[in-house]
């Protein structure tokens, strides 16, 4: 039951993580292309802190971060297996996603950000952390 | 034409909760024994993990017992009906 809660918390903050990323491309998206407000620029922070507190809460504070980034000498046969898991899921998972918002931009004719191409390099980089929550 | 062969993988059960309290280690012990993490030992408890043939010999290795003792792909009986059986 300790064990359901702890899961079912790491996959919130997770889920948290994700929002406040993607949160973040989409406002610096819509600001770009309307004026930068002082609302837009305050929801923009207080996005950038979210994405940072739930970044430590869901990955660091639970190992996931630690598991994913240890060498492969350092981990057992199961721990070898679940990282190859979650890393074929994430390759997909990424493909798809990253295919999708290619053709909505290429559909709106939207000019590709630096932020966007940023963002979704920490989306790639953290994928297979937040595939680990859910395997 | 090509045929794909898939294998699913059974479920192997085993007795390491039982040895690893008889033989009074901790996970942890155990862990370090057999070159593995300790949650690793939490699933093979469980049973939610197939050791390869490796780590089963590693197992076996410590406890000092053969391999079809410890895993097996039926379900072992609860001790009180062996006892019962011996009786």
């Amino acid at each position: 039951m300790e064990q359901e809660t702890s899961i079912f918390k790491t996959r919130v903050l997770v889920l948290i993580n994700f929002i406040s990323l993607m949160g973040l491309a989409l406002v610096f998206e819509f600001a770009k292309k309307s004026h930068w407000s002082n609302a837009l620029l305050v929801v923009e922070v207080l996005l950038i802190l979210l994405f940072l507190v739930s970044f430590v809460f869901a990955f660091v504070k639970t190992g996931l971060w630690q598991f994913t980034h240890k060498s492969i000498g350092a981990l057992d046969e199961r721990e070898m297996e679940l990282t190859s898991k979650s890393l074929r899921y994430a390759y997909g998972i990424f493909t798809i996603f990253l295919l999708g918002m290619l053709l909505l931009y290429a559909l709106f004719s939207l000019p590709i950000s630096i932020v966007f191409v940023v963002v979704f390099l920490i989306f790639a980089h953290l994928l297979p952390a937040m595939v680990l929550a859910w395997i | 034409m090509y045929y794909i062969c898939i294998m699913k993988s059974r479920k192997i059960y085993n007795r390491i909760a039982l040895l690893r309290k008889e033989y009074s280690f901790s996970r942890k012990e155990l862990a370090e024994k057999i070159g593995v993490n300790f949650q690793t030992i939490g699933y093979l408890e469980r049973e939610e993990y197939n050791p390869s043939l490796d780590l089963a010999f590693r197992v076996s290795e410590t406890f000092n017992l053969p391999v079809d003792v410890i895993f097996s792909t039926e379900a072992f009986p609860p001790i009180s009906e062996l006892l019962i059986q011996k009786q």
